[in-house]
């Protein structure tokens, strides 16, 4: 099932503002934890902590789930699917590791573990990731899964089944019978 | 008599398909594609991080940790740690 131009622009429209706050929140709280992590003044590293454990709470995590959530809506109710092309695979994989691996991080948080150095290489591979994921929604580099492959092939031989159907139609609605071409 | 003259139609389109194909023009187009050069170059590096992130992980970090005495590096107690037990150094 396909979405309408109009609802896929509007989804697609979604997922991007989605995506791209979600890597704004992380260069953000990469800030945050480096600051944390290398200042000397005690009044710094005191409101980076609170900054960086509402960042967690109230922008990472929810942006994740929604950007992984507008992202299988984009991709399954329209012609590019979720398995047919591998520029869709790798960022719906880059976005599924994203969100197990921030899930572990916000568990350690309460712990010592998120507020070291732990902080700023998580944040740090997270941004990495979702660089990569950027760079592969923009570019759509080529390939096609041998799924996609096999879809693509169904769909055309439906196509020309229904072509050559509407061709026989019209030969009989003009009084040409098939014995005429034997 | 309809879906005889369509099957028909399909068939011979199907034969002359067979037959161009004995020509070769185009090999690979009856054949399903090749994961493409991008997606190994990503596969690879990766697989190199993830080894890197294990290695880092399971070896190195711990054995910073012990050298600096549970105190970070350089045996300097971070401000991090100095105001998450209250004030306290640990």
């Amino acid at each position: 099932m396909n979405m309408t131009p109009c609802l896929r622009k509007f989804a697609l429209t979604v997922h991007v503002i989605i995506s791209v706050g979600w890597l704004g929140a992380v260069a953000g709280f990469l800030a945050l934890a480096i600051a944390s992590l290398a200042s000397k003044d005690i009044a710094t590293v005191r409101a980076a902590y609170p900054a960086m454990e509402l960042t967690v709470w109230w922008v990472i995590v929810p942006f994740a789930f929604a950007s992984l959530l507008t992202g299988l809506v984009s991709s399954l109710f329209t012609p590019w699917g979720l398995f047919r092309y591998y520029w869709v695979l790798v960022k719906f994989l880059i976005n599924v590791f994203a969100v197990i691996v921030l899930l572990e991080y916000v568990r350690s948080l309460n712990s010592m573990a998120g507020m070291t150095g732990e902080s700023v290489a998580h944040s740090s591979g997270a941004l990495l990731f979702l660089l990569v994921a950027t760079v592969l929604s923009v570019y759509k580099p080529r390939g096609m899964t041998r799924y996609g492959w096999r879809k693509q092939r169904e769909q055309r031989k439906d196509v020309i089944e229904d072509k050559a159907q509407e061709i026989v139609h019209e030969f009989e609605d003009n009084g040409v019978h098939a014995a005429t071409f034997k | 008599m309809k879906k005889s003259i369509l099957q028909g139609a399909t068939k011979q389109g199907m034969h002359r398909a067979d037959s161009n194909s004995a020509t070769r023009v185009r090999p690979d187009r009856g054949s399903p594609p090749s994961i493409p050069r991008w997606v190994k170059v990503l596969a690879i590096i990766a697989l190199v991080l993830f080894l890197l992130f294990m290695i880092l992980r399971f070896t190195v970090i711990p054995y910073i940790h012990s050298l600096s005495g549970h105190t970070g590096f350089g045996g300097q107690t971070p401000l991090t740690s100095v105001i998450a037990y209250g004030g306290h150094q640990v």
